[in-house]
């Protein structure tokens, strides 16, 4: 299987998290070990109110913190979160630059469940009845909507992919990035992963384990070959899989006991669901990070959140960070991220 | 392989194709069907439609059985319809390209827009029941995911490479193999399996009726001055793409080789493209550009050609501007007009029927044309008609404005 040395460069990165608004209040949860507390969202069932466990984005700080366009003002959740991601990875300066042609980005935009909030409420609306569905959120129903917007918001109109498939999509879309770096099709590239709360996926994750705390939000993170103070020196993977037993040899096979002294690993709380990473991970000795403990279960976010988490602790002062991507249903990876001496 | 320099690209070709949709299960009944210029719609009965505006669309015939597969029954049962027109597709390719074994890590590139949401709806409709009856439901959620699509297709094939899912809406199928071609152009791969595919289902059905985009006749008349919309259809088309190496290395034989992809994207609106269709430009030249070729050489486009007032006219413009002098000699159909609109199959489908026309020399209509759009300055193509052809261009453009462009050279 491929291990790629790169590097990549780190050049900005993005965060909308059940920690707060901005790549900072998501490093400060995890540097600081501090799990967020959880609410619920709940809906009506019959006669039944049932709950589902959930550490939300607060609406109002994202309200506050969200990009202002046109084209944003009927978008769902998930576009919100991750334009606002987008906007703090980009910057102001790149932004301009953006605006007036300077430079040529690419994007790719990274999902499991995708827009499932405005999908709930299309569909809920054709079974009442098809004459009365909104044409309005149809659109906002298709995957790569969110991609849409956020191209339109930084003018980008160059390529642009939206994938789809488990929480380790996020490095299948790096290996991408290097590919429309490499071959000069872009200057730099724009990666994203986001996800919103919804009854809908709420009660899927958990049909697999009731006791889950599942997040929202989104992580962004701007790469390009120009160096920069943190590089993403080696990755390590895809270990692809289609079953649970391949599962397990393939998390084995991207984790790298030797790979450094930090590990963020994908753990997150729930025995049962941990249980191969954790064992696969049990003889690693030096530190650990846990987002997904901290933040809770995000689905389609958790590597984009390992990888903030990652960036964050090198910031702190840590020399290398490796994340491992256990994926859920389809493959593995492992990355490592270094400090460099720019 | 060694990695190729964007100084020295591979070249990549494709060896093996599969196909399934309306128009039919295979090459043979795809190629009949565009010689004969037949439409292949019909009512739909496998989901309600009976308060929709539109009760038609192109539906595939999927065939009973899936052949020699490593599937349990269980898991073949289960399988839903968008895995079954890939399967379909994916294991007539792989014949199609005489592999005797599938590479154990060739990498699976798939375009879809829906993936697996007919599960997606059954799952919605057994949540909002109010008994609570949750059985089945863990299933729907896991094969939902188009991953899981994906895999069961690897298991059933036996194979296990990196599966990488773009989902840009109608452009997804173009885009699969445009990413699959430069990975293998780049050095990056010496083979690949890309395609799309996507089922029917009451959702995006529903859909693009609230929008009204669906032709009320359940006719589409692409580049028809009075046309007034798209029908939907279903299906999948997967190629086999090698490096030039790795096909002469086993002795394969090509069916095309792949000179360009272009990629844009439209800023214009979430979706309507921009009226003189700037960005389809942009994918177009881009794909001339990597493949060397000039508009002149470019003989036969298969058009995006929706059906839609507003797609065909940019996408018109976009032709002759794109063309300039030339645009005339140019030959464009749209066979969405014969099968509907395969969403993120279109790109995969209409790939497809360009090889079809290059390798029998068949140039396929844009059907049910009663008076041109007068913004077709192009040689619009309204019957089947034989050509001696060497390059064709398809067109897919999508909603949110993703454009994607892809040339074939006859490899024979």
């Amino acid at each position: 299987m491929p291990t790629e040395d790169f590097p990549l460069y780190i050049h900005g990165q993005g965060a909308v998290s059940s920690a707060g608004i901005g790549a900072d209040a998501l490093h400060a949860a995890c540097a600081e070990k501090r799990e967020i507390p959880a609410s619920s969202l709940e809906r009506i069932l019959g006669e039944k109110t049932i709950s589902y466990a959930l550490r939300p984005v607060d609406p109002d700080a994202l309200k506050a913190a969200m990009p202002k366009h046109p084209r944003l003002r009927r978008a769902s959740n998930v576009t919100k979160f991750a334009v606002t991601a987008a906007h703090e990875a980009i910057g102001s300066e790149r932004l301009e630059k953006l605006k007036n042609r300077e430079l040529n980005i690419g994007i790719i935009l990274t999902f499991l469940n995708g827009c499932v909030n405005y999908s709930n409420r299309f569909f809920g609306e054709v079974l009442e009845d098809p004459s009365f569905a909104s044409p309005i959120l149809f659109p906002e129903t298709v995957f790569n909507a969110p991609a849409s917007h956020i191209a339109t918001y930084l003018d980008c109109d160059g390529p642009v992919y939206t994938l789809i498939g488990d929480s380790a999509t996020w490095f299948s879309a790096l290996t991408i990035a290097d590919d429309w770096i490499a071959d000069g099709l872009v200057d730099g590239c724009l990666i994203l992963c986001a996800e919103e709360a919804d009854w809908l996926s709420l009660e899927g994750l958990r049909l697999y384990s009731r006791e889950f705390i599942a997040t929202e939000g989104a992580a962004a993170i701007y790469v390009e070959a120009k160096p920069s103070d943190i590089s993403i020196s080696r990755l390590k993977g895809p270990f692809p899989y289609t079953d649970s037993t391949g599962r397990r040899a393939a998390i084995a096979e991207a984790f790298d006991e030797n790979g450094g002294a930090l590990l963020i690993d994908g753990l997150s709380s729930v025995k049962r669901m941990d249980k191969d990473e954790a064992e696969i991970t049990s003889s690693f000795s030096g530190s650990r990070i846990s987002p997904a403990a901290i933040l809770g279960e995000g689905m389609g976010i958790r590597c984009g959140f390992q990888t903030i988490a990652a960036i964050g602790a090198l910031r702190d002062g840590a020399a290398s960070a490796t994340i491992l991507a256990s994926g859920s249903n389809q493959h593995a990876f492992s990355a490592t991220l270094t400090r460099t001496s720019q | 392989m060694p990695p190729a320099s964007p100084a020295t690209p591979h070249r990549v070709f494709i060896t093996g194709m599969g196909m399934i949709s309306p128009m039919g299960n295979d090459a043979a009944a795809h190629i009949a069907a565009i010689r004969a210029g037949s439409t292949h719609f019909r009512d739909i009965d496998f989901f309600d439609v009976s308060r929709q505006r539109v009760k038609t669309a192109g539906v595939a015939d999927i065939p009973e059985g899936n052949g020699k597969i490593s599937l349990n029954s269980r898991e073949e049962k289960r399988m839903d319809r968008g895995t079954r027109l890939l399967l379909h597709a994916t294991a007539q390719a792989v014949a199609d390209a005489r592999l005797e074994k599938i590479p154990s890590d060739i990498p699976f590139i798939l375009g879809t827009s829906a993936g697996a949401m007919p599960l997606g709806e059954a799952y919605y409709k057994a949540a909002i029941d109010p008994s609570g009856d949750q059985r089945g439901q863990l299933s729907r959620v896991e094969h939902y995911q188009p991953q899981r699509q994906a895999g069961t297709v690897q298991r059933a094939l036996d194979f296990q490479g990196r599966t990488q899912i773009i989902s840009n809406a109608c452009a997804s199928g173009a885009n699969a193999i445009g990413h699959a071609f430069h990975m293998i152009r780049n050095g990056r791969a010496e083979i690949a399996l890309a395609g799309g595919y996507d089922a029917l289902c009451q959702l995006v059905f529903a859909g693009f009726d609230s929008l009204q985009a669906l032709a009320e006749s359940g006719i589409p008349r692409p580049f028809d001055a009075h046309r007034d919309g798209l029908a939907l259809g279903e299906g999948a088309a997967m190629f086999v793409l090698e490096s030039e190496e790795n096909m002469r290395a086993r002795g394969a034989v090509p069916i095309v080789e792949i000179l360009g992809y272009g990629m844009s994207t439209d800023l214009h609106h979430l979706t309507q493209p921009h009226p003189e269709g700037n960005a389809a430009v942009r994918s177009m030249t881009a794909a001339c550009k990597q493949a060397g070729v000039q508009a002149k050489e470019i003989q036969y486009i298969n058009s995006h050609g929706t059906g839609t007032p507003l797609n065909d006219v940019a996408e018109a413009h976009a032709i002759s501007e794109w063309a300039g002098e030339d645009v005339g000699k140019i030959a464009v159909s749209s066979t969405k007009s014969a099968m509907g609109h395969l969403l993120g199959g279109a790109g995969a489908i209409e790939s497809a029927i360009c090889l079809l026309a290059l390798r029998h020399g068949h140039l396929p209509a844009s059907l049910n044309i009663r008076e041109p759009d007068p913004a077709c300055r192009f040689d619009l193509v309204r019957e089947p008609r034989a050509a001696s052809l060497d390059t064709a261009l398809t067109n897919s453009f999508g909603f949110g404005g993703s454009n994607a462009s892809l040339i074939f050279r006859n490899a024979n």
